[in-house]
């Protein structure tokens, strides 16, 4: 009711701003603004009009034409008199890149003429209710008083387009060409080739079989890693944080060492410590009569190995946070458990475990999804060896971080790893997702 | 109001945006430029034969930087006033920074590439061709240098050396004992192996398939055929390499390892510290080993028992010339000069390189020592690995083969096994 009686108030004629406002800055962005009488921000949209259609014209058509058809003419070389030249033809990658950035830009662009067209109804809008649009200057100062943060966050959200989204939308599209080391521009130009290289990678059996065997690895690789790390850290906060223990601190810190130590380089040193015939952990198990492990050597043993150097390798960290969790459980409630006669290992697992497991479990899935990436320890520990004659290049502790840098760096096989990528991607941003969603559950239950 | 606000903030950020990217749309003319440019210079070097450097000519050279490359540069320097950059850029890692680098601008005009990385350089067309100076290359190198920097009839390559691996032997501990043939070897070995204590008579890197293929070509096998130039031909499970895999196969008794365990790192601490007699190793390692504090000789690798003399892969690095450079006459000139016979030479006396050029095994300058003269000698007993991009699938499918061979498999089944393997990818290229 309200409305309708403010609505009476203004004559007919008046309300035709919004609409003619609308209109012109569909026709050119910027002239709604002009007419609004917000001059110098109607003239800064026009120039962005002016730009949008310079590249609309002079860019967009190339840009199309690349991302289509990835380059015509190819590069080779020319002999002229005793001399070859190389005559330079169409690079499918920059061309790749070049029209990616070009759309992008005309996207924003896009977006820029509808909000401005939705700027000038809204401030016809205005004016019609008989209220003075913001001079330029005070849509400044209010935009530097108020909306400074939005200003400063544009930046790193530029960053975020152009660095990370675009190289990912990049390594989406090279999964569906058929770029490879045989296909390397300028020399040649690269071709689309749509699901080949998945079809390829799931149904081709030599490939679809290192695909399955790596990922199904790759969780076992991950699950132990992460249930041993953590559980390791567990009894040690347990063992240290004691009642009765002496030198707490010192027990602490030399639990810690390990973590300390930068990762390569243990990981160097343990991959000659686990040596089956030099190593010093099979000369002393030599030196105990016990017969030497093939640590590295046996598929299985490698698996292991790496799962127990990781183990050694994270496990502080654990304890570290479990520590500091531990302190923060009530004492009174072990007191009322002493007073029930609650035995130790009661007390563990009803009041300590669930303590811990309740601020821990987002962790874990993290340390989860991080050791599913873990390149560093298989690349420098085992380096996907032993080999195996069955696998595309991948041997029998690869995990699929590594198996895909063996096929990018090494193979050049870019449109395999591509692929590879895109179902780590999924698999990464699956659990993400669902820990961002736990995360919020538990404020929700802590707030009830 | 805040709608407009948010717009506004929108326009700052375009601004930025635009600030930061408006040369990129417009790139692609700038390309085409290059190629007016390069088509330029296709007319002057048509009215012209003789090869002169572009006026304002600087270099950027990759190399592994050792005192020859400085000394080479500073010489061009002050031969034709050129300046050369010298960049610290390993061998094998030069032709994929160089696919990066060389559109950007900031690649190298000379580099180099040892030969197993020429199939993919050329395939990307990062390399021109040697022209100008090709009479001239094969006529001061060796044939089997010179095929390693050719593909499909084309050279590109300005050969600086070649390498191989034959047995470094460590003459305090082997004195006098006679090792002419494999079963030598074996013999002195099995007399001087002390396992508890880590002491070897013989000991090679098996998990790097580069050596193993010495013992598969004693016999007659060979990885592609043709003199290594057909990948269609494949000879890794032929007679000859079954026989040699047998071979193979019996050396566990003097090496009683897993391949796997007998790393570079184990075996050059042993035999750095005088607990390993016969060393197989690369030439690379003349420098090092040279100055150990006991005495070293190099022998060919001897006859397999009852057969010939194997033949050892061997490798070739030489310098190319970017097709991205600005200056490539410039390039090409630098490319001749640092691997012409004088600097072969000099780079033999500072580096200890065993020269890709012809016929100066016996120059009076070039070093003299047992180390040197013995890899002289092998030399005549190797053959060049493949500069084809197929030889990635021998690394792929031989690797496993040779290690299961010596954990005692079947040897027939598992290179035919393998051989299938290779030969399927490379079909399905």
């Amino acid at each position: 009711m309200q409305q309708l009686a403010v609505e009476r108030e203004y004559p007919e004629h008046s309300r035709k701003f919004r609409k003619k406002a609308a209109l012109l800055s569909a026709l050119a962005m910027g002239l709604g603004q002009i007419y609004n009488k917000q001059y110098t921000k109607g003239i800064l949209l026009l120039a962005f009009y002016a730009y949008g259609i310079f590249t609309a014209i002079t860019s967009l058509p190339h840009a199309l034409w690349a991302l289509a058809t990835l380059g015509e003419t190819e590069t080779h070389l020319k002999k002229v008199g005793r001399l070859y030249k190389q005559v330079m033809g169409d690079h499918s990658i920059f061309l790749m890149i070049e029209g990616l950035i070009t759309v992008f830009i005309m996207l924003v662009l896009i977006w820029m003429y509808i909000a401005s067209i939705k700027d000038a109804y809204r401030t016809g809008k205005l004016r019609e209710e008989g209220i003075q649009p913001n001079t330029f200057k005070q849509t400044l100062s209010f935009v530097a008083a108020y909306r400074f943060p939005h200003i400063v966050l544009a930046i790193p959200l530029l960053g975020v387009v152009f660095f990370t989204v675009m190289p990912i939308i990049f390594m989406i599209l090279v999964a569906f060409t058929d770029f490879t080391r045989d296909t390397m521009p300028p020399a040649h130009l690269i071709n689309w080739e749509g699901l080949q290289a998945f079809k390829e990678l799931l149904r081709n059996s030599s490939w679809s079989h290192t695909f399955y065997s790596v990922t199904i690895w790759t969780f076992v690789w991950a699950f132990f890693a992460t249930v041993t790390g953590y559980f390791g850290g567990f009894a040690a906060a347990l063992l240290v944080q004691q009642k009765g223990i002496r030198f707490r601190a010192f027990w602490r810190t030399a639990f810690i060492l390990p973590f300390a130590i930068p990762m390569f380089v243990s990981t160097l040193i343990l991959r000659n410590i686990f040596n089956g015939q030099f190593g010093p952990v099979n000369q002393y198990l030599g030196m105990l009569g016990i017969s030497k492990a093939p640590w590295l050597s046996d598929p299985l043993w490698a698996k292991i190995t790496l799962i127990l150097a990781n183990f050694w390798l994270t496990f502080p960290v654990s304890m570290l946070m479990i520590i500091g969790i531990l302190s923060t459980i009530p004492k009174d409630m072990y007191e009322a458990a002493d007073i029930d006669g609650a035995s130790g290992f009661q007390k563990t697992r009803l009041i300590t475990f669930p303590m811990v497991m309740f601020s821990m479990a987002p962790l874990i899935i993290m340390q989860f999804v991080g050791n599913i990436n873990n390149f560093n320890i298989v690349y420098l520990l085992t380096n996907g060896k032993p080999l195996n004659g069955d696998f595309q290049f991948a041997g029998h502790t690869d995990i699929l971080i590594t198996w895909l840098f063996k096929l990018s760096m090494e193979q050049g096989k870019y449109n395999y790893a591509s692929v590879i990528g895109i179902f780590i991607f999924i698999v990464l941003s699956a659990f993400a997702i669902w820990n961002v969603r736990r995360t919020k559950a538990f404020k929700e239950e802590e707030a009830s | 109001m805040a709608k407009k606000l948010g717009l506004l903030a929108l326009c700052m950020m375009l601004m930025f945006a635009l600030a930061a990217c408006g040369g990129k749309p417009g790139s692609g003319n700038a390309e085409t430029g290059n190629a007016a440019a390069n088509a330029g210079g296709e007319a002057t070097a048509e009215a012209t034969e003789e090869l002169t450097p572009e006026p304002g000519a600087q270099l950027t050279f990759w190399t592994i930087k050792d005192d020859f490359t400085n000394y080479a540069a500073a010489e061009f320097e002050k031969k034709y006033g050129i300046k050369v950059t010298v960049e610290d850029v390993a061998y094998w890692d030069s032709v994929a920074r160089l696919t990066t680098d060389g559109p950007a601008g900031t690649g190298a005009d000379v580099l180099g590439i040892n030969n197993d990385g020429l199939g993919g350089a050329v395939k990307a067309g990062v390399v021109l061709p040697n022209d100008y100076f090709e009479e001239e290359t094969k006529s001061i190198n060796r044939k089997m240098a010179v095929d390693a920097s050719t593909i499909d009839g084309i050279l590109y390559g300005y050969p600086r050396n070649v390498y191989t691996y034959s047995l470094y032997v460590n003459k305090d501990l082997v004195k006098d004992t006679k090792l002419d043939t494999w079963d030598d070897i074996i013999a002195f070995s099995k007399k001087y192996n002390d396992v508890k204590n880590n002491k070897y008579g013989f000991m090679f890197e098996g998990s790097n398939a580069f050596y193993d293929v010495a013992f598969m070509t004693g016999y007659g096998g060979y990885v592609f055929g043709s003199g290594e130039t057909d990948p269609h031909d494949i000879g890794v499970n032929n007679e000859g390499s079954v026989q040699g895999m047998k071979f193979f196969q019996t050396l566990r008794e003097i090496m009683p390892l897993k391949l796997s365990d007998a790393t570079r790192d184990v075996k050059t601490g042993l035999w750095e510290s005088g607990k390993l007699a016969i060393n197989m190793d690369g030439s690379w390692n003349i420098g090092n080993y040279g100055k150990l504090p006991f005495k070293v000789e190099v022998i060919p690798l001897p006859a397999m028992p009852g057969g010939k003399e194997p033949i050892v892969l061997a490798g070739n690095t030489s310098y190319y010339v970017s097709s991205y450079s600005k200056y490539p006459n410039a390039a090409k000139i630098f490319a001749s000069f640092i691997t012409s016979k004088e600097m072969q030479i000099k780079d033999n006396q500072m580096t200890g390189i065993i020269p890709a050029a012809e016929g100066i095994d016996n120059d009076p300058s070039i070093r003299k020592d047992a180390i040197m003269q013995g890899f002289f000698k092998q030399m005549k007993n190797s053959q060049m690995m493949s500069n084809r991009t197929e030889m990635e699938y021998f690394w792929n499918y031989m690797g496993p083969a040779f290690d299961d061979i010596w954990n005692g498999a079947d040897v027939k089944a598992t290179l035919d096994k393998a051989a299938e393997g290779m030969k399927s990818s490379i079909e399905a290229k």
